[in-house]
């Protein structure tokens, strides 16, 4: 990505980006987002840091419960949405939404509809988010597996 | 002088950063991620599909059908299950993998500031850390890949010629205001879309570091 070097007064100078250190020969006044960044680049990222970033288990609880509630506010909103449209008379409101009441017994495109699909929604991101964070987990140890048995079997 | 002297600090920090063990780091991430999505979301049309099956017989498809315009060979039916499988771990995969790429991108050497160590020095790989997500390199990375998506799959259907009779995507300005299944609704719909996801990322985001900070204090 190139871009114009925030301490030079524009010129397109170098290579910019988030691993790459801003320019050394500049006195130019430091802006608070570069100071805040400057803050998190003065401590040197270690190997060992790295590796953590790389075998990190996600929270399988938090990651549950955040997909649930994003899940349950998106549906939410989505009939709201609708709801809050105007519709000539007579005309249904929210006909192809409507249809996830096939799958979702209870849901219909009202405000009664509404709330029932946010506990859907909760559910099905719960279970969305469950799967994502077991599954990040299980993939890990697993690659983790095979790194170490072919490391053993390269020792011997 | 104050500042030169900060700038140079970050330099020299950051020169004694591994880029290559980073880059590997952000590659195999990506690796694990493209899997995880993609199979997940090979199961999610799998079983989708059966269960229309199941359900409606010969009348099921009327909507997963539409899949057939992005999934060339789909159908609603035992051997089209499999065909919807196949394409749905290689766009989910795909679309993943790329997000990872670019959140790490955007984290760059930050990686480590995501971190929760319940104790810091205990074998890396043996005793994990736990994971936080930072919202807004999470929102950057998949908004660009959902605004992307949608720019291009209407696009797709402007170049195959059906714009006028995809009522479908059409309904989409239901939720995204100004757009249309054409270019420029396209490009409006995309940028709309971005701010959306990127708003979502944040939420998802705060709500599983809140809890993650609670569960691990």
């Amino acid at each position: 990505m190139t871009g114009l070097c925030c301490c030079c007064q524009g010129q397109r100078h170098k290579e910019m980006n988030f691993l790459t250190p801003p320019c050394r020969f500049s006195t130019a006044p430091v802006r608070d987002q570069d100071q805040e960044t400057f803050k998190i680049m003065k401590r040197a990222v270690q190997d060992h840091e790295i590796l953590s970033a790389v075998f990190a288990k996600m929270d399988v609880p938090a990651m549950t419960v955040a997909a649930g509630v994003l899940c349950s506010l998106l549906l939410f909103i989505a009939t709201a949405t609708l709801l809050l449209q105007t519709v000539p008379e007579g005309y249904p409101v929210g006909p192809h939404l409507a249809t996830l009441g096939h799958y979702l017994p209870g849901f219909e495109v009202t405000w009664r509809g509404a709330c029932i699909g946010a506990l859907y929604g909760f559910l099905i991101g719960a279970i969305g988010g469950f799967m994502v964070a077991v599954y990040w987990n299980l993939t890990h140890y697993i690659a983790l597996g095979v790194m170490l048995i072919s490391s053993a079997e390269l020792a011997d | 002088m104050g500042n030169y002297q900060n700038m140079q600090a970050a330099n020299q920090n950051t020169h004694t950063v591994n880029l290559r063990l980073l880059h590997a780091a952000i590659r195999f991430n990506a690796l694990m991620l493209g899997f995880t999505a993609g199979t997940l979301a090979a199961v999610v049309i799998y079983f989708a599909t059966q269960v229309s099956l199941a359900r409606w017989g010969e009348f099921s498809g009327n909507y997963l059908g539409l899949l057939a315009i992005f999934f060339p060979g789909y159908s609603v039916s035992s051997g089209g299950a499999w065909v919807g499988a196949f394409w749905a771990f290689v766009y989910a995969g795909t679309i993943s993998a790329l997000s990872y790429r670019l959140y790490g991108r955007v984290l760059g050497t930050r990686i480590s500031d995501i971190l929760l160590s319940t104790s810091p020095s205990e074998n890396p790989v043996l005793k994990p850390s736990v994971l936080r997500l930072h919202g807004v390199s999470l929102g950057a990375a998949i908004g660009t890949m959902s605004a992307l998506c949608l720019f291009f799959s209407t696009t797709w259907l402007v170049v195959r010629g059906t714009a006028d009779e995809s009522v479908h995507a059409a309904l989409f300005s239901n939720y995204i205001p100004g757009y249309s299944v054409s270019i420029p609704g396209a490009l409006l719909g995309a940028v709309e879309l971005f701010a959306m996801v990127f708003v979502a990322c944040l939420i998802l985001a705060g709500v599983y570091n809140k809890i993650v900070e609670s569960r691990h204090q």
